[in-house]
């Protein structure tokens, strides 16, 4: 952690402090929940541990990774989108509807349009002053109102799949392309993130905002930019939905937003701010996925199959919060 | 972090130059790709995977659809898979895209998909796969089943009938003449439509039933509730019986009559809800009309299981039973009984009887 602000005063600022065993393992406790959950499944039905059941998953996995990577940011900002379902139940509408004109340039206008309405809703938070959960409460509905009243309040197919073709190929056979596409994104924002000042303004954001203003950080515009890429991230992610469903619905997202909610804190993401990363949100997501496709597969009736979700849900963040990060619970 | 982030970097890096090396293909590769129409080698009858996948067990008319593909399993020595998926669209894509990344080569899935549009994903799927494969209720109408090896059969019901058979049982409940108002259903969906058509034919073949009122009232009971108590309160005593889409608005409507005091109004509904069928006993309900849920969850699995045993071939499948309605009965106080506690018999699932309930191909 390179960032200045940090929840307990360094000894000495000029040397670097090594991490600890114990903070090494809590950094790869995401990964250590994967591995563990895949591992009980497999003693569940043997045969869930083949290649191609693993290629399904990742596959089914690859939208929630891109949701929950966009709303990471405005997690580590110390916000919260609760508009990315909607917002990608209503980008599967927008392509439906659009490609027909468009063509190949759909996927880049639907993003864009996400992105936008995303931006807005950055801007409304900052400049009205209102919060987070307040204005994507808002946006949440009114999407879902508005992709409800442009579809007719009905699915609307997709007869000409060459646009989205290329996300349901495979890559050597084993990577479905989607999920490429997902890791690229993770990748992508995380090396943005990475290499510029803008890790330590989010970071600073996110663990006290009044701080980082008096530190000169340009926290509106950071806030913008989080809420920017959340929503373009909800647009990818309806394109990825589209290509596997072959049709845009008003409602085709909505019962994404709590397992992306999920996903980010599984990974270990403080919700309040400041700690986290895109990295542990893959893991969060596919630990997500793999309990929500996992547990019927082998075979856990429907009545324990929700029990079973929500205490290993819990368990999970047990596992992967990071406490010394952690000095308030809200 | 620092240390998570470089190896995961590295990690990402190698592959993403591996992936730059290799190309791309159409399909995951794997060693049990079934291959499509694995018709041609069937599969001995104890190898036979059956899963029957509906929205809810909480909804009474679809866990008794599984309890009736598990009374099939049963009666070939095998058990049924249960899946739901809580009426939600993408889940119920993952959850079919997760087993058929199984062993498909003798899978058999019975599906209510979850609407129109959701079933040409489940269908191209299971052609990929290999696997057998049968849905109900749900099919956009310019899918043809027949161009399809792996999608034996389509089963619906026909709404125009249920709506008329109940309309007629509500004439003559009335005495043939009287004022009627009708509930309609969730005015976009085929079942809505057609059962109110049925209405219609059912109204012109009894020109003394006058119909005061149409008004939806979303399938929902609560909805009925407060609808029939408006439309009661403007129509008063003229209103001699009511119609409604399914039991759900007509429980809410019997709820709405008992508040006004009314014992003299004759209420219809389709589905045959446990609540619809106690109300048909008490005599507070007339009629109600019943596809037959367990027979539903067994004839989706025995079709399956009869061509993936090689008892029947889909080429012997004649082209009116791969998409076709199914006959539905019409339940009254005389013969609520049998329908209480439905049972599914071994000979409706026998493999030269499964279609013996056909009502003529889906025009």
């Amino acid at each position: 952690m390179s960032t200045p602000v940090v929840t307990k005063p360094a000894p000495d600022a000029a040397t670097v402090a090594r991490p600890t065993v114990g903070q090494r393992l809590t950094a790869f406790m995401p990964v250590i929940a994967l591995v563990v959950l895949l591992a009980a499944l497999t003693v569940a039905d043997p045969s869930f541990l083949t290649q191609s059941s693993l290629t399904a998953v990742v596959r089914t996995a690859a939208p929630l990774v891109v949701l929950a990577a966009g709303a990471t940011l405005v997690v580590l900002c110390g916000g919260i989108d609760l508009s990315i379902a909607a917002l990608c139940s209503l980008g599967t509408v927008l392509f439906a509807m659009w490609l027909p004109d468009l063509g190949g340039l759909t996927l880049l206008a639907v993003v864009a349009a996400t992105g936008a309405i995303g931006a807005l809703q950055g801007l409304a938070h900052v400049f009205l002053r209102i919060p987070s959960f307040i204005v994507t409460l808002g946006g949440m509905s009114i999407f879902g109102a508005v992709a409800l009243v442009i579809s007719d309040a009905g699915p609307i197919r997709v007869v000409d799949r060459e646009a989205t073709h290329w996300l349901t190929l495979y890559l050597a056979g084993v990577l479905p392309m989607a999920f490429v596409v997902a890791l690229l994104v993770v990748a992508v924002v995380w090396t943005v993130q990475r290499f510029t000042p803008l890790d330590s303004w989010i970071r600073a954001t996110g663990y006290s905002e009044s701080a980082a203003r008096l530190a000169s950080a340009p926290v509106d515009r950071v806030k913008v930019a989080a809420f920017t890429v959340s929503g373009a991230c909800a647009g990818l992610a309806a394109v990825m939905l589209v290509s596997r469903n072959f049709s845009g619905s008003p409602t085709m997202a909505d019962n994404l937003l709590l397992p992306a909610v999920a996903a980010i804190v599984v990974g270990g993401t403080a919700i309040t701010g400041g700690h986290g990363s895109l990295w542990r949100s893959l893991a969060g997501a596919l630990v997500v996925t793999l309990l929500r496709v996992g547990l019927p597969i082998v075979g856990v009736p429907s009545a324990y199959e929700q029990i079973l979700y929500g205490a290993i849900i819990v368990a999970a963040v047990a596992l992967t919060l990071d406490r010394s990060k952690l000095l308030i619970i809200k | 972090m620092k240390f998570t982030s470089r190896r995961t970097a590295a990690v990402v890096g190698v592959a993403l130059a591996a992936a730059t090396l290799t190309a791309c293909t159409e399909e995951a590769a794997g060693d049990d790709t079934g291959d499509a129409g694995a018709a041609t080698e069937s599969c001995d009858p104890s190898e036979v995977t059956l899963v029957g996948q509906v929205r809810n067990e909480s909804n009474p008319y679809e866990a008794s659809w599984l309890d009736g593909g598990d009374a099939f399993a049963e009666q070939v020595g095998l058990s049924q898979e249960r899946l739901t998926y809580d009426g939600d669209s993408t889940r119920q894509q993952e959850q079919i895209s997760q087993l058929l990344a199984g062993d498909t080569d003798c899978l058999v899935m019975n599906v209510l998909p979850n609407g129109d549009s959701d079933t040409p994903p489940i269908v191209e799927g299971a052609e990929e796969a290999g696997a057998f494969l049968v849905t109900q209720w749900n099919k956009p109408a310019d899918l043809a089943v027949t161009d399809y090896d792996s999608w034996l059969s389509h089963i619906t019901y026909d709404g125009v009938d249920s709506g008329k058979q109940i309309g007629d049982a509500l004439a003559e409940a009335i005495g043939g003449s009287g004022g009627i108002i009708a509930l309609q259903g969730i005015l976009d969906t085929g079942a809505a439509k057609d059962r109110f058509a049925g209405l219609e034919e059912s109204l012109a073949g009894n020109p003394d039933v006058e119909l005061l009122d149409d008004q939806t009232a979303n399938f929902s009971r609560a909805e009925a509730l407060d609808v029939t108590k408006t439309l009661l309160t403007k129509h008063g005593e003229d209103v001699k019986g009511i119609w409604a889409a399914n039991d759900d608005m007509a429980l809410g409507a019997l709820e709405a009559l008992e508040q006004a005091g009314r014992t003299d109004v004759a209420v219809v509904g389709i589905d045959a809800v446990p609540d619809a069928l106690t109300a048909i006993e008490d005599g507070t309900m007339t009629a109600t009309v019943s596809s037959d849920g367990p027979w539903q969850g067994g004839i989706g699995l025995a079709i399956g299981y009869c061509v993936a045993t090689g008892e029947l071939a889909v080429e012997d499948i004649a082209a009116e039973d791969r998409a076709w309605y199914a006959e539905q009965f019409l339940i009254e106080q005389e013969n609520v009984g049998d329908f209480v506690a439905p049972e599914t018999s071994e000979s409706d699932f026998a493999c030269d009887n499964l279609f013996s309930r056909s009502q003529g191909a889906i025009s």
